[in-house]
């Protein structure tokens, strides 16, 4: 079966809000969603900064055991339950085979912490107190019958998760399936780690100004945290209940530098082949793109080198395709970042608009492209691609299409 | 197999000598390191491994010690006491990164599963990529702990790894489920 995979329903939470449409608001406005970290003490972390979730609200649905569960489930919670009801198949689910496909890759380690800071002492990470496994847990409470995986390839991992979803679609093993991720990664030791690692932005004193993709004052990323679940189905399916479409997920495409654990290869060409792959699975030419939502994490060596492959991607038309990072606005969301970001690009369908790259001020030379800076830009968009990097020398790209 | 931390190291970089340095096998998970060295045993034997393959990989569950360490550094000695090694050696997506620097291999590598009963995960990935075809072929592994337990000195790290490929018009998917389970139960 070759027929299209459609978007028909979206669950989404971000610091922006907990809507399709407030997600959308938030980023065409340009609105940044960092800010000083105050739900613990960051006076000794490098980096004090990120772009924080609030209090996560409880989906109808989701049985009472809910304010039990820790922030990752109930995100997790929110935005499968989020999706299903928007896609009108919330009262349906129990008469067909959902899969799910959903990326988180620290659940232990971010339960393991949790239960830690709440402990004068002691013994941490006993296993007696380990959590149950979220994906079993999420398709257990939702009744979901089809097949299940979690996935994780860090900062890639929602298009890797959409690429499997769209496959299991197209190979017949479920009639709808749920892909996305979740991050609440703002805790203690997670800000540590990667401030320590040198990875974040250390401009403290103005956090929105803070993450700034591409510009030549770039210091490092900054944290965000939220979710999103996209509900896939064949076009035939979603047609023929009359189903809203939000778009086509029309190819993903994934490789491996093979180069290092942490270190961004600075040779562009796996992440290339990422590219190249999505543009022919989707049959799309490079000239045809109308959008491209960056990876820019707003790191010195990653955003080179993401630049040098989209300028090698798309050829000397490398000045006429749009190119932003929302992480500017949100914050790098590890895990769920590919699945937020392909939020923003079914925004740009909807909303016929770019969303900007905010605080790009002075553009790197070395990154040069033709960038949508401080503020949203109106465009008919039909074809959007989203780029999505990770540690381990994961690369993808995901090309949607507007139906 | 028994972790033998030092012995397991000094043979991996042995066998990698060309894609792995001492100091990232120095900060890999133990669990990490068994599954890379299913992969080097297994791949003895494969006569022709590519590089456009891809590596699909359950370690359950990784990091449990250093993260006890890394808690207890944290309440003596603040932010600056957390290692910047865990988040990308430690997780779910360590493991096939790591496999697919030592092999060179450029396909789709990717953490599965992860926990207690997702073992099957491995499969359903694997067989989606390979079936819609994203990969020519790919590396199974699954690596883990005989128990779960702070103390590494009591538990054996377990680790497997398989060469599969894609069949066009071969075995239906479920035949292929059902042979590589049987595998994983024999093993």
């Amino acid at each position: 079966m070759t027929e299209p995979v459609w978007i028909t329903g979206v669950g989404v939470g971000t610091p922006h809000g907990w809507s399709f449409d407030a997600v959308a608001d938030g980023l065409l406005a340009g609105r940044s969603a960092i800010d000083r970290v105050t739900t613990f003490d960051v006076s000794q972390h490098p980096s004090q900064i990120g772009a924080a979730l609030g209090p996560i609200p409880r989906a109808a649905g989701i049985p009472d055991v809910f304010a039990e569960w820790t922030r990752l489930e109930q995100l997790g919670g929110w935005t499968v339950v989020a999706a299903l009801r928007d896609s009108g198949l919330w009262d349906h689910r129990d008469r067909l085979r959902i899969g799910l496909v959903f990326s988180t890759g620290a659940e232990f380690a971010w339960s393991w912490e949790n239960d830690a800071h709440g402990r004068p002492a002691g013994v941490y990470c006993d296993p007696a107190h380990d959590r149950r496994p979220l994906v079993p847990l999420l398709a257990k409470t939702i009744h979901l019958s089809g097949p299940t995986a979690t996935v994780s390839t860090a900062c890639s991992s929602g298009n890797y998760a959409l690429s499997l979803a769209r496959r299991w679609i197209q190979l017949g093993w479920c009639d709808v399936c749920l892909a996305g991720a979740c991050e609440v990664g703002l805790t203690p030791v997670v800000l540590a780690g990667f401030g320590n690692l040198r990875a974040l932005s250390r401009r403290n004193d103005n956090p929105t100004r803070a993450c700034r993709p591409f510009d030549r004052d770039r210091d490092g990323f900054v944290l965000g945290e939220g979710g999103a679940v996209l509900v896939l189905e064949a076009a035939s399916s979603a047609r023929r209940r009359g189903a809203q479409v939000y778009g086509e997920l029309a190819g993903v495409g994934l490789s491996n530098d093979a180069h290092h654990p942490v270190i961004p290869c600075p040779d562009p060409a796996q992440a290339v082949v990422a590219v190249r792959n999505a543009l022919t699975v989707a049959r799309v030419a490079p000239d045809d793109v109308h959008y491209v939502n960056a990876h820019g994490t707003s790191t010195p060596v990653g955003d080179v080198a993401e630049a040098r492959g989209l300028r090698e991607v798309f050829g000397r038309g490398y000045r006429k395709v749009p190119v932003s990072s929302t992480k500017s606005m949100t914050g790098h969301l590890l895990t769920a970042a590919a699945a937020v970001e392909a939020v923003a690009c079914l925004a740009t369908f909807r909303c016929r608009a770019i969303p900007p790259t905010i605080n790009l001020d002075d553009p790197d030379p070395e990154c040069e492209l033709c960038h949508v800076p401080h503020t949203a830009r109106e465009g008919d968009v039909r074809v959007a691609v989203s780029n999505s990097f990770g540690f381990g020398g994961s690369n993808s790209c995901a090309v949607f299409r507007a139906v | 197999m028994a972790v033998d931390l030092p012995n397991l190291r000094e043979r991996l970089a042995a066998a990698f000598p060309e894609t792995l340095s001492s100091a990232v096998l120095k900060q890999c998970d133990e669990l990490t390191l068994a599954a890379l060295d299913a992969v080097r045993q297994a791949a003895a034997a494969l006569p022709h491994p590519t590089q456009d393959w891809g590596v699909v990989a359950s370690v359950r569950i990784p990091g449990r010690r250093r993260m006890a360490e890394t808690l207890t550094r944290f309440r003596e000695r603040g932010a600056w006491g957390v290692t910047p090694h865990f988040i990308p050696h430690c997780l779910l997506h360590s493991a096939p990164g790591l496999i697919a620097q030592a092999l060179g291999l450029h396909g789709p590598s990717a953490g599965v599963g992860g926990t207690v009963h997702t073992e099957d995960d491995v499969l359903r990935a694997a067989a989606g990529w390979l079936a819609g075809g994203d990969l020519p072929g790919a590396w199974l592994v699954w690596a883990g702990w005989s128990c779960e337990t702070l103390a590494t000195d009591l538990a054996k790290a377990e680790a497997m790894a398989a060469a599969i490929v894609w069949v066009q018009g071969g075995p239906t998917d479920a035949d292929v489920m059902e042979t590589i389970r049987r595998m994983a139960r024999e093993a």
